[in-house]
């Protein structure tokens, strides 16, 4: 039987998995300590920043993670994996198209807590999170993954499963959109 | 390096040429280009509005766990028992059917006929034969006719003429129609 207070603080992540598929609660507790916060963080900014939808897919990511510990190829990379299932999941609640009628219609009439001072930066603030959230699913994605997680591309790569110049590519042209549609704060005083 | 990357680390002035060129497409003026920079950075600051994840998470994923490890165990309670239950059924069978086989082990219910000792010259003179109560008479088989050649001549009856009682192979036949009322009068009716 698996020992509670042994520290797993330095295994690697790879090496924490099979530990998981044998049963071991405090390998387990050592993953989720590392990438709790960090899959609820991208749940939360890819579903619309809904709380509850965003702990509820973070809970069945890891029910998926120790169910499927044994299918881990152990010469990936373990967090590729871990957002790669996080973003088939994302995927998942993005088809059901109702739900995500709702949220952006809920989105639309939320007023976004600033706390900047300057009230042309706050409207620039509101105005890049209206942005993003009209993002379709896979540019969403990607603007996500490297703006705001600031993965690399290969692992980007990794994770959507499209090559890395595709990936550079999509960045490119994501930054050129989101340039074009923030045009009218190009001459307010926004910047310090 | 990456667009998204010479935007975010160097100001408008620290460009080379060759990023100036490259980011033409993407930023043709200083304007847009801290545009650009501005807009990554307020995208890197949205990390702080993201709220704490709930304690109780955790305690779910405990409970679910502890609840699969049960149900595992469970079930292998429940094929050992099954196993046991397969076993003790199979062996049950067995021994009924075994019993069933050999009824020499059981009490039997059927009746013993006892031959009785015979006085009949007819019997006498005809060793093979040997009469019972009913009228009938039975032919001794070959090997108890050997016996009763040994014989110092004494009347022959079931007892000596069958050592073993279990070895009774006989054919019945009627020597004295007269001494059965029943085939006298079958005969009569016949003819």
């Amino acid at each position: 039987m698996a020992l509670r207070n042994v520290s797993y603080t330095a295994y690697s992540d790879e090496l924490l998995l099979p530990l998981i598929k044998a049963g071991s609660n405090s390998a387990f507790d050592e993953i989720y300590k590392r990438y709790s916060q960090k899959m609820f963080s991208y749940f939360f900014r890819m579903l619309w920043k809904n709380k509850e939808l965003a702990e509820d897919c973070t809970q069945e990511l890891f029910v998926k993670l120790v169910k499927n510990a044994g299918m881990f190829e152990l010469e990936r990379n373990f967090s590729t994996w871990l957002y790669s299932i996080a973003n088939n999941m994302c995927k998942n609640e993005y088809r059901k198209k109702d739900t995500r009628l709702n949220h952006l219609a809920m989105v639309k009439n939320t007023n976004t807590t600033t706390d900047a001072v300057n009230p042309d930066l706050k409207r620039f603030k509101l105005a890049v999170h209206s942005c993003t959230n009209e993002l379709a699913e896979e540019k969403r994605s990607l603007y996500i993954l490297r703006f705001q997680e600031n993965l690399s591309v290969p692992q980007i790569s990794s994770i959507l499963n499209i090559p890395e110049g595709t990936v550079k590519s999509r960045i490119f042209y994501l930054l050129k959109e989101m340039k074009e549609k923030l045009k009218e704060f190009e001459t307010l005083h926004i910047y310090p | 390096m990456q667009a998204e990357e010479i935007i975010h680390q160097k100001e408008w002035y620290q460009l080379s040429e060759n990023e100036r060129k490259f980011l033409t497409e993407l930023a043709a003026n200083e304007q847009e280009y801290n545009l650009l920079k501005k807009m990554l950075q307020v995208s890197a600051e949205e990390t702080s509005e993201v709220p704490l994840l709930s304690e109780k998470r955790k305690l779910s994923l405990d409970a679910i766990a502890n609840k699969n490890k049960f149900k595992s165990n469970r079930l292998v309670w429940y094929a050992a028992a099954s196993i046991a239950l397969i076993a003790f059924s199979t062996l049950l069978v067995y021994n009924y059917n075994s019993t069933t086989r050999y009824p020499a082990s059981v009490a039997s219910r059927a009746p013993v006929e006892d031959l009785p000792k015979t006085e009949n010259k007819v019997i006498e003179e005809n060793n093979d034969t040997i009469q019972t109560t009913t009228g009938l008479s039975y032919i001794v088989s070959d090997s108890k006719r050997r016996l009763k050649s040994n014989s110092s001549g004494k009347t022959i009856n079931a007892q000596t003429a069958l050592p073993f009682s279990n070895e009774r192979k006989y054919i019945a036949v009627n020597t004295t129609i007269n001494a059965d009322p029943r085939l006298l009068l079958l005969v009569t009716e016949v003819y």
